[in-house]
Order: structure tokens, then C-alpha cells, then sequence
């Protein structure tokens, strides 16, 4: 799968996850939220996620990084000359921002090195929507995860299931992944012109310990 | 659905049914700005005026991605909670609203206004926009903002 997906060189993803947050005495609340991907690698991604707390778009020329907030009219930039993966992981590393299943641009990479799971298990095989997967189930330090993989020549990640096992009451995401491997998006997409009075925010690295 | 993400998924889910009535406003504001359905009828707003205190007391939260979150400590630089795309939720904003005593020069930690008074800037940290005025911070919650502790 993760070679599969580094071959991928335009698509698009849409995903839905559910999540939970755990209250102070073990309560747990689920949330879900919407996103979806225009991706041509190696550099340009442009995202639009949306929860009932916010909706936001990332758009990501190669060269620099816009953070735009549609409800309010603000964006945010920030240069960053990498691979989608590389400014993935300086978003979130120095502002605290988190993409969008960022596994699907590390997977494949020695950035997912296989050694650091300690446990897998074969789950059988189980559908997606109508679409036939195998069900694979992983331990790796507090996090159990398990993937559903689209049985046949496109091995195409279709669920993913991380359960936190650090908390007693194991919160839990799951995310269903849609592909569509011959999107109509132009490149124009990546190109950010800010609407008509939108106002820049500065945006401010996140303090470090 | 009229919201111009979420026709694109498939979704098997009756999870979505939630999700849709709970983007409605964000349907909205992107219909204000062009960006929207084409005369997609707007859809409620949500309120969370009844929403008990105690949802904002939040110890943990699940994760999105595998390689972040098991290669990397979890445990980020903005305590429990806000480790997830999805998860805008902010613990300082929430913990300000719900101790609410505070009195941070005129305006009162969790206290809710219509619209920032003139002169403040938006800031943009972790992802979510502020709106700085002086040394009294507002946060955007739904159509009003609240007065938090300054996020950083």
C-alpha cells in the first residue's frame, strides 16, 4: 500500500472522521469532521476541513503555505520550500497545525518505519462502502491501530482505526477515506489569491517547552 | 447535501447525518462568499448557548494519524487536547469560559461579545485565529466571540 501510494502522483481524498474527547471523570463525547485533498505530488496540496467549529483551507504552492479561514476572511502564510510531507511536519512542529491523514504522505517513506510496530495481525477481509479490503490490526507503543486496505491492484488505504490505549477510556478516531485517482482540479488550485478585504494574520510559532 | 465538501464523500455512515446539520453554518459563510452551492438555502446555525460547562473539561482526546502520534510524544506544547486536525477545540479559551472570574483589564475572561471592539488584529496561533486587542484576547465562537486568556 505504501509503495502503491508513493506512485500516486494526482488525486484527490476525501475523508470523514469521528472522533472522541474524554471528560474529566471518563465521559467520552464523539465529534466528527469532514476534509478533502487536492494532491499533486511531490509538492502541492491544497485542503479544505471542516467541523462545527471551524472550517479552514490550507493551500500549499510548493513554496509557501496559506492558512485561510473563510467564515472570518483571514489568512495566514508561512514560507516553507519542501515536499508536501516536509511542510506537513513543519506546520505541525513549529505552529502547532495538523493536516488531514498526513500517514498517506508518510507512508511508503522511512518516516513510517515498520520497525517501530511491535505487533500485526491479519483481520480477515471486511468492505468499505461496497468495496471489498483486507483488515489489517497493529500495537505500537500506546497507540493500536488498524487499517482496511482495498483488496486487488489498487491497494488504497479505505479506513484507519487508532484506539489510545495511554487513557483507561481509550478514545478513538475513525477515518474513511475516499480516493478519486483522476481528479479535474487545475493547478490553479494551489494558487492562493486572497478574496476581496480578506485581512492577513500574523502567525505565531507554538511555544516549546 | 448542499455543504460543497461533504457531496464529494461517500458516506456509509449515520454519523454524517450529525455531521451535516452540525457544518451548517460554515455553508453558510462559505455561500456569503461565493464559495458556497449557488443558491443552496441557508442552513441553521449552531448554538451551543445550552452546551453544559462540564463538555468543556476535556482530559484526553483521540488521534488522526498513526506515524505522528506513535513516533512522536503525544503529549504536545498546548497541553491535553488540541492534537488533531478535526480538533480545533481549544483548552485555554474553554478553561477561561468556564472559570470566568478573572477580570483582564475592562473585559472579563468568558465573557461574550457580538464583535471585537475596534483596533484588534487577528493572530493566527495553532491554527486558530484570534483577535488581539491590546492585552485582551477574543476568540471566535460561532457568530460571537469570548474573551480568553491570552493563548500564548
Amino acid at each position: 500500500m505504501g509503495a502503491f501510494l508513493q506512485t500516486l502522483g494526482r488525486f484527490q481524498v476525501t475523508t470523514e472522521v469521528t472522533g472522541e474527547r474524554v471528560l474529566a471523570d471518563g465521559q467520552k463525547l464523539q465529534h466528527t469532521a469532514t476534509a478533502s485533498m487536492d494532491v499533486v505530488r511531490p509538492n502541492k496540496l491544497r485542503v479544505r476541513m471542516a467541523s462545527p467549529r471551524s472550517e479552514r483551507e490550507l493551500i500549499f504552492n510548493g513554496k509557501v503555505v496559506t492558512l485561510y479561514t473563510p467564515a472570518l476572511n483571514v489568512y495566514s502564510t508561512a514560507e516553507v520550500v519542501d515536499t508536501i510531507a516536509g511542510m506537513i511536519e513543519r506546520l505541525q512542529e513549529k505552529f502547532g497545525v495538523e493536516v488531514p491523514l498526513s500517514d498517506l504522505f508518510l507512508w511508503g517513506t522511512p518516516a513510517a518505519p515498520l520497525d517501530k510496530i511491535q505487533s500485526a495481525m491479519n483481520a480477515g477481509q471486511d468492505f468499505v462502502g461496497d468495496d471489498l479490503c483486507d483488515h489489517y490490526a497493529f500495537r505500537q507503543g500506546n497507540f493500536d491501530w488498524q487499517i482496511w486496505i482495498q483488496t486487488g491492484g489498487k491497494p488504497l488505504p479505505r479506513k484507519i482505526v487508532i484506539t489510545n490505549r495511554a487513557d483507561e477510556a481509550r478514545p478513538q478516531s475513525v477515518s474513511l477515506i475516499d480516493w478519486n485517482l483522476k481528479p479535474t482540479f487545475k493547478d490553479s488550485t494551489f494558487a492562493f489569491m486572497p478574496p476581496k478585504g480578506a485581512k492577513r494574520a500574523e502567525i505565531v510559532p507554538v511555544k516549546t517547552k | 447535501m448542499k455543504n460543497s465538501f461533504s457531496r464529494l464523500l461517500v458516506a456509509p455512515l449515520a454519523v454524517l447525518v450529525m455531521g451535516s446539520v452540525a457544518l451548517a453554518p460554515f455553508a453558510e459563510a462559505a455561500g456569503k462568499k461565493g464559495g458556497g452551492g449557488g443558491g443552496a438555502k441557508p442552513k441553521a446555525q449552531v448554538n451551543n448557548s445550552k452546551k453544559d460547562v462540564r463538555t468543556n473539561n476535556v482530559r484526553n482526546t483521540s488521534v488522526n494519524n498513526v506515524n505522528k502520534n506513535v513516533n512522536v510524544n503525544v503529549d504536545n506544547n498546548r497541553g491535553c487536547c488540541n492534537n488533531g486536525w478535526d480538533n480545533d477545540y481549544h483548552p485555554i479559551a474553554t478553561a477561561a469560559a468556564v472559570t470566568a472570574t478573572v477580570a483582564v483589564t475592562a473585559a472579563v475572561v468568558g465573557s461574550i461579545v457580538s464583535a471585537p471592539p475596534p483596533g484588534c488584529y487577528p493572530v493566527n496561533y495553532g491554527g486558530i485565529i484570534y483577535q488581539q486587542c491590546g492585552s485582551v484576547w477574543y476568540m471566535p465562537q460561532g457568530p460571537q466571540y469570548v474573551v480568553i486568556n491570552p493563548p500564548y
